[in-house]
């Protein structure tokens, strides 16, 4: 019927997990640029487990399906599990998406590592720069000045 | 929602083969395999035709048949007359003056001219209607400008141009005036007898004829360079062996549209109304885009702030409505289309824009259909959003 897997559809059309957590332990978000279409995820935490994750997306089918499928993988992981989620775990869940439609998945995930490292920052158990304490100055090029595990998990980690 | 009861509303993208249109080309397939160009009595008959649809499209558009040169559609139109413009032109002068909502086939042209051969571009803004006057244009015409392009109707936003009086202002100034009348060659009355034009782009499949072909109307004496050199077909200003089958569709969906087009320009025009009232009475914060009143008669464009076009477009197919979204969505981007910024609409808004075209087969039943169907989609759409402007 269309370009999109039943699953994806499913989401698009039933999401799960719209909204946001009030107050929420962690919040972030992320946007697509050159397309404007932007998603932001609230994150609740109990004993350092996701509880609860909801999301907010201004985009197209395949955003939004992203957002909702990301949502509820989180939900139930460790803060820990829940930061190595990839585009390809949110691919995966949705049955694929068309190729141009895949950096969605990634801008989903941007904004769940951005809450994620917004629980960690504002409980001061130390943000993605180290233990202890709020972030220090943002370097301007990120390339370099942070520890190389983080630097991997760069792409799709966005703080903006 | 299964195949029988989908409700196409996407007549600006194409229109299905009129049934007497389809006979037609069966016949010419199935019978008349001669080549225009042979002597003999099977290219005779093939020529036959090919005259015949001639004819019958410089009639529609009050031309003389010597003054048609059929095409691949609206695209090799719309580059034949630019392109050959320029190179028959380019002892006159350097300048291009065209519109910031034209086609692509239109405004990419100009912009490779421009780039390739250093033509001089001009391109005007629009009015938050998409309209541009013709004192804009005359003030953009000067002893370098060629040849003016300007659209007839726009086909994301419906807004119709003053090409008559931009047409009488080329003429003075020597200027040659083109227009993409893709749009509305068959939608609205086009009589080159009474607009100042040299060069008209024509497509086939806008009006229940077949994709795939095409015309280009040229006034007599418009000058003009061929952009493909061969056999020396029409003559010489678009060689290559006829598309019997697809010019003789061309020539009968010319001549039904022409015959249809006042009942149902009424027809349709009070259906686009219809969609106009209701979507205003169910939506909040629908806006209209392109100009209220000067605009095709099939056309209903709109903008509905806090979703995504892609989105609705997929959300109404699941539905069971074929529609179309100004923004282009391609490669994860989804770029807002050129036409709705043309208009000032502020980038977030144009990504939420909705383009409803109704035709021949739309009934009041299809267009309640939509209107049952759309408010709740952009209400979900809008709550998966919850952009600030509409909390």
């Amino acid at each position: 019927m269309n370009e999109y897997t039943a699953a994806a559809i499913d989401h698009f059309t039933s999401p799960r997990n719209v909204g946001a957590v009030d107050p929420p332990d962690g919040k972030g978000s992320d946007a697509n640029p050159s397309c404007g279409d932007r998603t932001t995820i609230t994150i609740r935490v109990d004993d350092g487990r996701v509880a609860e994750a909801r999301f907010r997306t201004f985009g197209c089918t395949a955003a939004i399906a992203s957002a909702s499928a990301l949502t509820e993988l989180a939900t139930g992981r460790s803060v820990e599990d829940a930061t190595a989620l990839a585009p390809f775990d949110v691919l995966h869940a949705l049955g694929g998406l068309p190729s141009r439609k895949e950096p969605c998945a990634l801008m989903a995930v941007g904004a769940l590592r951005a809450a994620l490292l917004d629980v960690r920052v504002r409980t001061g158990e130390g943000g993605a720069f180290g233990p202890g304490g709020p972030l220090p100055p943002q370097p301007t090029e990120p390339q370099g000045q942070q520890e190389p595990a983080q630097t991997k998990s760069a792409p799709g980690a966005g703080m903006r | 929602m299964n195949a029988a009861t989908r409700v196409y509303l996407d007549h600006a993208a194409t229109t299905p083969v009129a049934p007497e249109v389809a006979e037609a080309m069966a016949r010419v397939l199935r019978e008349t395999h001669g080549n225009p160009s042979s002597v003999y009595a099977e290219g005779r008959a093939a020529r036959a035709l090919v005259d015949q649809a001639r004819e019958e499209v410089a009639a529609a558009l009050g031309a003389s048949g010597s003054e048609i040169v059929f095409t691949s559609g609206g695209t090799e139109a719309d580059n034949l007359a630019l392109r050959g413009t320029f190179a028959a032109r380019m002892g006159d002068g350097d300048g291009i003056v065209t519109t910031a909502v034209e086609h692509h086939a239109v405004l990419d042209t100009a912009q490779d001219l421009a780039d390739r051969l250093h033509a001089r571009l001009v391109v005007l803004p629009v009015d938050r209607h998409g309209r541009v006057s013709v004192s804009q244009v005359t003030a953009a015409l000067d002893e370098r400008t060629v040849l003016v392009s300007v659209m007839h109707g726009n086909n994301e936003v419906g807004t119709l141009q003053p090409i008559a009086e931009i047409g009488a202002a080329c003429r003075a100034s020597g200027v040659t005036f083109h227009s993409d009348a893709v749009q509305t060659v068959g939608a609205v009355p086009f009589d080159v007898g009474s607009i100042p034009i040299d060069l008209v782009s024509v497509n086939a499949h806008k009006f229940y004829g077949p994709k795939g072909v095409g015309a280009l109307y040229v006034r007599r004496g418009t000058r003009l360079v061929t952009l493909q050199t061969g056999g020396g077909q029409e003559r010489g200003r678009r060689t290559g062996t006829e598309n019997v089958a697809g010019i003789v569709g061309l020539g009968v969906a010319m001549r039904l549209a022409a015959e249809r087009r006042a009942s149902e320009a009424a027809r349709q025009t009070r259906l686009r109304d219809r969609l106009f009232e209701g979507i205003f009475e169910r939506v909040p914060g629908a806006l209209l885009t392109g100009h209220p009143t000067q605009r095709l008669p099939n056309n209903a464009s709109f903008c509905f702030p806090g979703t995504q076009g892609e989105a609705l477009v997929v959300a109404l197919d699941l539905e069971g409505f074929a529609v179309s979204s100004g923004s282009a969505c391609t490669s994860g981007n989804t770029e807002p289309s050129h036409v709705i910024l043309a208009l000032g609409i502020e980038r977030e808004v144009a990504q939420g824009s909705l383009r409803l075209t109704v035709g021949r087969d739309t009934t009041e039943a299809d267009v309640d259909a939509l209107l049952e169907a759309l408010p709740p989609i952009v209400a979900r759409l809008r709550s998966i959003s919850a952009e600030p402007a509409l909390r």
